[in-house]
């Protein structure tokens, strides 16, 4: 085990409290644990594939950190009002 | 050199714990955000630079830079616009005008 799989273990624990803010509280409280768990998930994803040596997968985390900026702006236009 | 990518890999997860266990025990969306972002800014440019340091291949650091410029630039917008849906909804009563809506039917009236 490297350093970037070690990384990305204790990565993997800092997604626990994301996880737990994302799964109590109001909405509010939810969704900036949903941001959070999506920014922690992009990064170990990365760091996993250092680890493997596999450098072209880095690509997924990148495609996550996109998708949840997306998905963020979208979830936070409907908590506005309509959620 | 690889006791210097270790101590930068180590700071930058340790970045990203403190940042989760932070947002986990605040009180309200607003103090939350603000954990937001020292994982989005500090943590990729710290694995930036152990990346060039410790990797012959420089793909995976050039990577890492995009992810940094990626979640740096949209760390700024979700965080506006989470922090002002939350203002909306904790202000306004479910199906009530927003501000701007009600001052703009005062002026008219």
């Amino acid at each position: 085990m490297n350093v970037w799989l070690v990384g990305a273990l204790v990565t993997a624990v800092a997604l626990v409290p994301a996880v737990v803010t994302t799964l109590r509280g109001r909405l509010g409280d939810r969704l900036v644990g949903l941001e959070l768990t999506a920014i922690l998930l992009s990064q170990l994803l990365f760091l996993v594939a250092v680890g493997e040596k596999r450098v072209p997968f880095v690509d997924v985390g990148l495609a996550v950190a996109l998708l949840a900026f997306g998905g963020g702006l979208v979830f936070a236009r409907f908590l506005e009002r309509w959620l | 050199m690889s006791i210097v990518v270790g101590i930068l890999v180590a700071v930058a997860v340790a970045v990203n714990l403190l940042s989760a266990v932070g947002a986990m025990v605040m009180r309200d969306p607003y103090q939350r955000l603000h954990y937001l972002a020292p994982p989005s800014s500090l943590a990729p440019s710290l694995l930036a630079v152990a990346l060039f340091l410790g990797e012959p291949d420089k793909q995976a650091g050039f990577k890492m830079l995009m992810l940094l410029v990626v979640l740096s630039a949209i760390n700024g917008v979700v965080t506006h616009a989470t922090a002002r849906a939350v203002r909306i909804r904790d202000h306004l009563p479910f199906g009530d005008q927003t501000d701007e809506e009600r001052r703009a039917q005062e002026a008219s009236s």
